[in-house]
């Protein structure tokens, strides 16, 4: 798969910088004892990414009736199967399937952490192939593998990191498939 | 057992579609932080640039980005009562690209293009794939992407004359 021709659409400089409060003084406000607060570091640089490493991502999820409803019903997605349960049950489900987009969002969701937390532009998303349907109080997990590393040309302060997400339920059935490529600040950046 | 026909539209079965036909959905929707940081925070993206206006202020956006699954979710749910009101499964997606980032405010309409039309192993239903564009209230293409989606056929499931 080449990714060569995906280019962020971020301006050449770093997403954010966490670091940015302190510079403007939002810390002269804060208590005397707190400002040697240890900084709790979250997520992952470009350089934390090998060829072939893999991340079983944390927590899990436990998907509920109604919030896939609530998904299916906020973004529009008017396929009865997602909220008429006789409608599902029709089509040989025994209860409204989750809606895909939403087990496609939230496996990416649980991804975050390792993979993109930090920032960077999330520049798109490949090859996606649906497993098995998930249904309420399924409980699902994720792990990524990373694929490809590669240097930003508009933006050196990143490199942009393809990695292959799976979502599985709780009987280890593969429930989604993708690959994703994200821009992923460099440590140099974010230190 | 429920009359399925009588719920869904009768011109969006598998027969209906033709490759190269071009759609412009009936219906935009404006991103709030109802969609944005609700589904963010559900889906567990723990990535502050989505929730955290204060730090969003300072960079160079100057205020949070939605969530790409949002964006896409969206897309998708807004091409869906035309293009997938019938379907039987997702399969797949592929080609997701992020052209240009969605503010809380700015609304969301989309475009589809038919690209193929195929059987499946089901007699009773077929595949269409779909091209989906998501366009914001500029005319500006926010992301698109290539959808499969297996779909009823209407010598199957549609109403009977």
């Amino acid at each position: 798969m080449d990714f060569n021709h995906i280019e962020p659409f971020a301006s050449t400089e770093a997403w954010f910088d966490p670091h940015e409060h302190e510079k403007i003084g939002w810390r002269k406000m804060l208590p005397e004892n707190l400002k040697s607060a240890r900084r709790m570091k979250k997520g992952n640089r470009f350089e934390d990414f090998q060829i072939g490493r893999i991340f079983e991502h944390h927590w899990g999820r436990t998907v509920r009736a109604s919030e896939s409803i609530l998904f299916s019903t906020l973004t529009l997605n008017f396929n009865p199967t997602y909220f008429n349960k006789c409608y599902a049950e029709a089509l040989g489900h025994q209860e409204c399937p989750v809606n895909p987009c939403f087990v496609f969002t939230l496996v990416q969701g649980l991804s975050v952490e390792d993979l993109s937390e930090p920032g960077g532009a999330f520049l798109g998303i490949d090859d996606l192939e649906y497993g098995a349907s998930v249904y309420p109080e399924d409980t699902i997990t994720a792990r990524s593998t990373v694929k490809a590393l590669r240097a930003s040309n508009s933006n050196p302060g990143t490199g942009i990191v393809t990695w292959h997400t799976e979502g599985f339920n709780q009987r280890g059935e593969r429930v989604i498939s993708f690959m994703r490529t994200n821009q992923v600040l460099r440590a140099e950046v974010a230190a | 057992m429920l009359d399925t026909e009588a719920l869904t539209g009768n011109e969006t079965y598998f027969e209906n579609f033709t490759v190269g036909d071009v759609m412009k959905h009936a219906r935009g929707k404006t991103v709030e932080p109802l969609e944005n940081v609700l589904f963010t925070n559900l889906t567990m993206n723990t990535a502050a640039a989505h929730f955290d206006e204060a730090t969003m202020a300072s960079a160079p956006f100057g205020q949070r980005v939605v969530y790409g699954g949002v964006t896409a979710s969206l897309m998708i749910g807004l091409a869906s009562q035309d293009t997938s009101e019938n379907g039987l499964s997702e399969l797949s997606m592929t080609g997701l690209r992020f052209r240009s980032p969605v503010f809380h405010g700015d609304t969301v309409y989309a475009f589809t293009q038919v690209l193929a039309v195929e059987g499946s192993d089901r007699e009773d239903a077929g595949i269409v794939t779909f091209h989906h564009w998501g366009v914001n209230q500029k005319d500006v293409v926010v992301c698109e992407c290539q959808r499969r989606v297996l779909i009823k056929r209407h010598s199957h499931w549609g109403k009977r004359r």
